[in-house]
């Protein structure tokens, strides 16, 4: 489809030579309106529109003691309230965690008191009732000490009496912000619930200065500032890692698709784009921290974004058994969840001040703790799911419907061969007993409908000598009601008002492993993976559910389910077993990840939201190679692969030999559209068009990417090859090059690839 | 019986309704969308319409209505503000107009010439503005003896024509859609709905006096909730809150042009008429339903939720418009915006195949439903316009194959009406020769036959066969065709029928009736089997003629009746002796019959069925030795009380429902609080 047509090779001087892949044949009537919003929406990533100097605001050091100094930074702090400045000395810019006159503002006491104060609590007094304080409230006790790069402060709140301690330090480039565990004294009845740590860190006001902020909903998305735009009703408000399944569940709407999770525990606020940007990194107390983000016009005119902590998580206790008639009392946990705060504030400035230069700082930090690795080997960049079996209910028994024997995918990959398409891999799904729904956490036997054992290791190996890496789909979370491995409630996750964790898919129920259970599980497996040859396996649900589990006598706290979960993991892939495939990994897994398979193409479409930007993929690429969901299910196909070109990732095809409609009445109904024969052609397609692509830029990572013109995108890669995306129904022109409409242009660097 | 099937329907989308939870991890939108299944059925498919961005303006506060005119301006009736709001197609602000006038806007219409045409209830007038602003006229309730003097006239909806009239849906305005012309003179009522009655309203008027029923809550047809006019002057209207005939397409003289089948929501607030003949209907709970030009349901999507600020979904969804280029917009009057939508590059191929499709260029349009159905291989519509393209080309085959697939009966009988007819065609010479030839041997064989007998043997043999107790009694069956009457003596005093004979039919009955259930040609099949388990249909079918023989036996015991359990056992079964016969044949006949000699299998069913019941009249009657008089009485009784036995035997179940659940949860708060 995409012919090759190279421009002008005068231009040999530049480093740069420009392909274009222009589209020829233009067959399809296509009645798309020229002129439409959707460029403008908050699906893609906006023009960068100002360009003036910021003006800095909350600049004054009056009240201020400057308390440490390196090279990068100076640290200046409030006595009184804690609050502090940080001087940029690259380029003067002051960073404050407070407001200078708040006296000129529409804030009323409370409200300044939580600006001012470095933290504000809740918690329940001794008569149980809720109450906020801030440090500045009641004036608490504050021992204030110098420390060498920083001080740490030990403060009594004036009515809570509850102790804590703040410290705060330079390091090169950032401040790191910690409030100890282990310092932590509630007096009597006393209890803390929660804890802001310098809210107002980078808060400005409605659009005084042009930026954004950066939250972490789906592949990352930005609230530009602005004063008459859509109204905020409720903050951004995202536990890191999804809401604890083992504290509460929220039922939303069947026809509203879950928002996305975040994934990773970061925010960040920028204060003009390529001027000043202030990135936030939880490190320590990520699982019960959760992410709050304010537009200016909801509760005060500033724009603010923060972490919040969460000592005792309020739950519902039902008190009558008809969960409809909805009567529960309101409760906090009695014990106090157990975990250190510790915050990054990175400081930013000029090229590095974006979204992009975040993510870059946050990849940096991610390979310094030894997360990421560069990757060196060579992967495929292309996904194909199969499914073997799936599960049909019927009178008496429950009977499989075989979609695909594991014995046909050599079939298929010699097909797909056959016409060019060499680079992919397989995951096969639903080749446990009873199929895809049947019978987790039990896997084995191999289904008997799908094939025997011998021709599981006969697939293998022939697929082996293809060097197609084949996976094999598997999960240490999700239990099917009804499975025989699940006798005694024991191995179930409980929440903590005592009822099983359970979730439904399609109206099939299934329960949650306890995180130890899983452990278990998978030591036992880890054999039978063997005798089957299994080398390679893609675990879902194990990298992205992070639970606790109140089960009496062995409870899990979220930090302990994150080790099992990660303990799951490294048992699956030690020895035999290469790195697996996860779905959808949260950070803490991502070290244990060969592939990230879903990653999120967009965010939750939340209306305040102005861009959607690649900020995951950003981070990873070039680290861990990323698929997409599955094309299959794309309304935009132009659309949707050009933004595979935009984010570096990988398309993947969840396929069937069979018909899909025999899914009709099983639990994969909604897999409408999945035979391999409709597919094909597409997957020959796609393939093409990223071989002529993101193939140029393997194992390379992202270094910038700019917004060159409404729904036109630029992505510069570390070997200098970059894209030109072309969203729009309009040729975009450059003074050397024209991108067709709906089409890309791919400009190699001098040290590419090919 | 079709009305049944509808209903039957009906109730098996509920199900699936009930049955279908989110769990989805491949759309990007907030939103699912569904279309209908090949089996009638909600099933997700690709995103049809694109939640791409919000009109939001801080004059806008609630807005209730809009409006889109050819040059894609957007009007907006906004109660909040008062006025109406106009944007230009980059939802810029242009003006607004009626501030001071309008006291509550929840109407807007725009007719030739840019004239605004605004609702406003409070005001108990509409409105008619130029483009400019400039008030020109106001119609107020017209003052016609054929309106009604205690009629209200407080105007909702609205909408115009191309010849200026106006139709209005005012509140309480149960007579119909209020018509006047373009000089506010009443015209009459139009497309009224009509009144439903229910069972318990029926039974209520039935013992109720006529003052009694004055007095009572008038039972008086709903008035509709939303109104568009296309440019041929077809009305559409949306009625909230009514079961069948939510959706109408009224033709000029008020006619519904939509079949009953629909598949419509209960709660539709306002309708809109597409650029290719479809229209959307948008739900108070916040669905946006598609439909083309003839009713079937393309799409559905939009959710609702109250404290979720996300795009494409809505917190009171109120009005909905539609561009030229097809882009949608839906008014949210809590959230104080407008929600756009833009069609996909599916929908949009969709919409190609089918503009293609209703010109009745099938075969143009095969393409794009090709990759509609590479997209979602479950697509309905899609299956029924290729089968209308394969039938065109002639190739029957697998026009036949995409009817099936889609379930389209209508398609269905005429590609094989073609198909037999090729195959009679070709074959009827053979078959011909071949049935002249059977007859010819026949009567050669009988008259050799005669002079000698050949088949001597074989009719002993036979005969010794009939004499086995259990080969007569099962042959008694024949019998009843000839002498009703007689059989029942045999059977009642002679004990020529026993027990096993009974049993035997019993499961023949049962045997056939699946038979006729799988087998019954595609045309004329209930499909019952897939629908339903097995396990279901065998407990209905014998828990329904258990309860018959029984509550007969026992009713007759305290009426005199003469015939034993064994006899009303007996009876029963042989009564069904037409059906037993005539079931197979029946069903086999359904095979190679089209929709045009259906009236072949119905006929015969009936006739079936009516004979049994004839029979089995006759069998109460001469079993208990009744007079006509006490058979009917009987019969009645019989009814009534397996009517009773169910009701009774239901309360029970929902009673020991409740002990159980009782006891469960005290079993479950011990063991909490313990």
């Amino acid at each position: 489809m995409y012919k090759k047509i190279i421009l002008s090779s005068s231009l040999l001087l530049f480093s740069i030579q420009p392909n274009v892949y222009a589209e020829k044949n233009n067959d399809l009537i296509t009645s798309v309106n020229k002129n439409t919003q959707k460029y403008a929406s908050n699906q893609f990533t906006q023009m960068e529109v100002h360009k003036n100097k910021v003006k800095n605001q909350n600049s004054s050091l009056s009240g201020f003691e400057k308390i440490a100094e390196n090279e990068k930074l100076k640290l200046y702090v409030n006595s009184e309230s804690l609050s502090i400045k940080v001087k940029n000395k690259s380029n003067g810019y002051v960073w404050s965690s407070t407001l200078d006159h708040m006296e000129k503002y529409k804030l009323n006491s409370t409200w300044k008191q939580f600006v001012d104060s470095a933290i504000t609590i809740d918690y329940l007094n001794m008569q149980g009732k809720l109450r906020k304080e801030s440090i500045t409230t009641h004036s608490a006790n504050i021992n204030l000490k110098k420390k060498a790069n920083g001080f740490d402060a030990n403060i009594t709140f004036g009515h809570a009496k509850i102790k804590m301690k703040l410290s705060v330090q330079l390091t090169e480039n950032e401040i790191v912000v910690s409030i100890p565990e282990a310092n932590i004294v509630e007096m009597g009845k006393v209890k803390i619930v929660s804890a802001n740590v310098y809210p107002f860190f980078g808060a400005s006001k409605e659009d005084d200065i042009p930026g954004y902020l950066f939250v972490p909903d789906g592949s990352g998305a930005l609230i530009r500032y602005e004063k008459n735009g859509v109204k905020m009703e409720s903050p951004y408000s995202a536990t890191v890692y999804g809401e604890d399944k083992g504290i509460s569940s929220t039922i939303q709407s069947e026809d509203t698709n879950e928002s996305y999770k975040a994934s990773i525990p970061v925010f960040g606020v920028v204060h003009g784009e390529h001027q000043n940007a202030l990135l936030g990194i939880i490190e320590d107390g990520d699982n019960y921290a959760r992410i709050d983000a304010y537009k200016a016009g909801l509760s005060t005119e500033f724009n603010w974004v923060t972490s919040h902590f969460t000592y005792r998580y309020t739950y519902k206790q039902p008190t009558s058994k008809n969960q409809k008639s909805g009567k529960a009392m309101d409760l906090f946990q009695k014990k106090r969840n157990k975990f250190d705060i510790k915050l990054h504030y990175r400081i930013l400035e000029n090229e590095n001040a974006n979204y992009v230069g975040m993510a870059k700082s946050y990849q940096s930090y991610l390979v310094k703790k030894g997360v990421l690795k560069k990757k060196t080997n060579d992967s495929p960049m292309l996904r194909l799911e199969f499914l073997g079996g799936e599960k049909k209910e019927g009178l008496f028994w429950d009977s499989v419907v075989s979609m695909t024997p594991i014995s046909d995918l050599p079939k298929y990959a010699n097909q797909l061969e056959s016409v060019g398409v060499d680079d992919f891999f397989i995951v096969y799904k639903g080749w446990n007993k009873n199929g895809l729904t049947g019978s987790f956490p039990k896997k084995f036997p191999f289904e008997r409908k799908l094939g025997s054992k011998s021709e599981v290791k006969d697939t293998v190996k022939e697929l082996k000598q293809k060097d197609v890496p084949l996976y094999f789909y598997t999960d240490y979370v999700k239990a099917y009601e009804g499975s025989s491995s699940l006798f005694g409630g024991k191995n179930i996750a409980k929440q903590v008002n005592t009822k099983a964790i359970m979730d439904e898919e399609n109206g099939y129920n299934y329960y949650y492993l306890h995180p130890e259970k899983a452990i278990s599980d998978a030591k036992k497996d880890k054999k039978k993976y063997k005798e089957y040859a299994m080398e390679k396996l893609a675990v879902d649900s194990n990298g992205n559910e992070l639970y606790s589990a109140f089960n009496e006598r062995h409870t899990s706290s979220r930090d302990k389910s994150k080790k099992s979960a990660n303990k799951v993991l490294s048992i699956l892939n030690s020895g035999d077993v290469d790195k697996t495939a996860l779905y959808q990994p949260n950070v803490y897994a991502w070290g244990m990840t060969e592939k990230y398979l879903d990653i999120p193409m967009g965010s939750s479409n939340y209306l305040y939201v102005s861009d959607t930007v690649p900020f995951l993929q950003i981070v990873l690429k070039g680290y861990i190679d990323y698929y997409a969901p599955f094309s299959n299910f794309w309304s935009n196909q132009k659309e949707e692969l050009l933004r595979l070109i935009d984010y570096g990732a990988y398309p993947s095809f969840y396929l069937t030999g069979n018909k899909s409609y025999l899914l009709s009445e099983t639990p994969s109904r909604d897999l409408y559209t999945s035979e391999y024969k409709t597919w094909k052609s597409e997957i020959v397609k796609q393939n093409d068009a990223i071989q002529e692509s993101l193939k140029l830029v393997k194992n390379e990572s992202i270094v910038s990417r700019e917004v060159l013109n409404e729904g036109v995108v630029k992505v510069t890669y570390s070997n200098n090859t970059s894209f030109i995306i072309n969203y729009t129904n309009i040729p975009f022109k450059t003074s050397s090059l024209t991108v067709a409409a709906k089409d890309f242009a791919v400009m190699k660097g001098e040290n590419s690839n090919e | 019986m079709k009305k049944y099937k509808t209903h039957f329907k009906l109730l098996l989308i509920m199900i699936s309704m009930i049955m279908m939870f989110p769990a989805n991890t491949y759309a990007a939108d907030a939103y699912k969308t569904y279309t209908l299944s090949v089996d009638g059925e909600e099933i997700k498919t690709q995103t049809a319409y694109e939640a791409v961005g919000i009109l939001s303006n801080d004059q806008m506060i609630k807005p209730e209505n809009l409006f889109i005119d050819q040059n894609n301006k957007i009007y907006v009736a906004d109660s909040g503000s008062k006025e109406i709001i106009i944007f230009n197609q980059f939802g810029k602000l242009i003006k607004t107009i009626g501030k001071g006038i309008l006291e509550k806007p929840v109407g807007i219409s725009v007719g030739v010439d840019h004239k605004l045409y605004v609702a406003d209830v409070v005001k108990e007038t509409v409105y008619c503005f130029s483009s400019e602003g400039k008030l020109l006229a106001e119609y107020e309730k017209p003052d016609s003896p054929l309106f009604g003097k205690g009629q209200p006239f407080k105007p909702l909806k609205l909408s115009v024509d191309g010849r200026g009239n106006m139709y209005i849906i005012g509140e309480g305005a149960a007579n119909g859609i209020i018509q006047l012309n373009k000089d506010g003179e009443f015209l009459g009522y139009f497309g009224a709905n009509r009144a439903s009655t229910s069972l318990y309203q029926t039974f209520k008027n039935f013992v109720m006096s006529k003052t009694g029923q004055r007095k009572g809550f008038m039972n008086v047809p709903i008035a509709s909730t939303g109104i568009d006019i296309d440019q041929r002057g077809i009305v559409y209207t949306v009625t909230n809150g009514l079961e069948s005939d939510a959706i109408k397409k009224l033709n000029v003289a008020g006619t519904n042009m939509l079949p009953e089948s629909v598949y419509s929501t209960k709660s539709a607030i306002d309708v809109v008429v597409g650029n290719q003949g479809n229209f959307y209907v948008l739900s108070s709970d916040g669905y946006v339903y598609e439909y083309d030009s003839t009713g079937n349901l393309l799409f559905k999507f939009g959710s609702k939720e109250a404290n979720v600020q996300r795009q494409g979904i809505f917190k009171q969804p109120s009005g909905i418009g539609v561009d030229t280029k097809g882009n949608l917009y839906i008014a949210d009057a809590e959230q104080g915006i407008i929600h756009i939508f833009e069609p996909t590059e599916f929908t949009n191929k969709l919409h190609e195949g089918l503009a293609y499709f209703e010109e009745g260029l099938y075969v143009k349009s095969q393409k794009y439903w090709q990759e509609v159905l590479q997209l979602n291989s479950s697509f309905s519509l899609a299956h029924i316009a290729m089968g209308q393209a394969y039938y065109k080309q002639q190739e029957y085959k697998d026009s036949l194959n995409e009817f099936k697939l889609a379930n389209n009966r209508e398609g269905y009988s005429q590609s094989f009406w073609e198909i037999r007819h090729n195959l009679l065609e070709k074959h009827t010479g053979k078959v011909l020769s071949f049935i002249i030839l059977a007859i010819f041997i026949y009567y050669l064989v009988r008259y050799i036959n005669r002079k000698k007998d050949y088949f001597h043997g074989i009719k002993d043999k036979f005969n010794r066969f009939k004499n086995i107790k259990l080969v007569s009694e099962l042959l008694l069956i024949f019998k009843l065709f000839r002498h009703p009457m007689d059989t029942f003596y045999d059977i009642k005093k002679l004990k020529k029928a026993s027990f096993l004979s009974a049993t035997i039919f019993y499961l023949l009955f049962f045997i056939e009736y699946l038979i006729s259930l799988n087998f019954t040609g595609f045309i004329f099949n209930s499909e019952l089997l897939e629908r339903f388990s097995l396990f279901l249909i065998i407990s209905i079918f014998f828990g329904a003629l258990a309860l018959f023989v029984i509550m007969n036996y026992l009713i007759s015991t305290i009426n005199d009746g003469e015939g034993s359990f064994k006899n009303v056992y007996i009876g029963t079964i042989y009564s069904l002796a037409p059906y037993l016969v005539f079931s197979i044949p029946v069903t086999l006949l359904s095979r190679v019959i089209t929709i045009n000699e259906s009236f072949l299998f119905t006929f015969t069913t009936q006739l079936m069925v009516g004979w049994s019941l004839l029979i089995l009249f006759i069998m109460i009657k001469e079993i208990h030795n009744f007079t006509i008089g006490e058979t009917i009485k009987n019969i009645l009784l019989t009814l009534f009380s397996c009517i009773i036995t169910v009701v009774v035997l239901f309360v029970l179940y929902i009673l020991l429902n409740q002990v159980i659940d009782f006891v469960y949860s005290v079993i479950q708060e011990v063991m909490v609080r313990v």
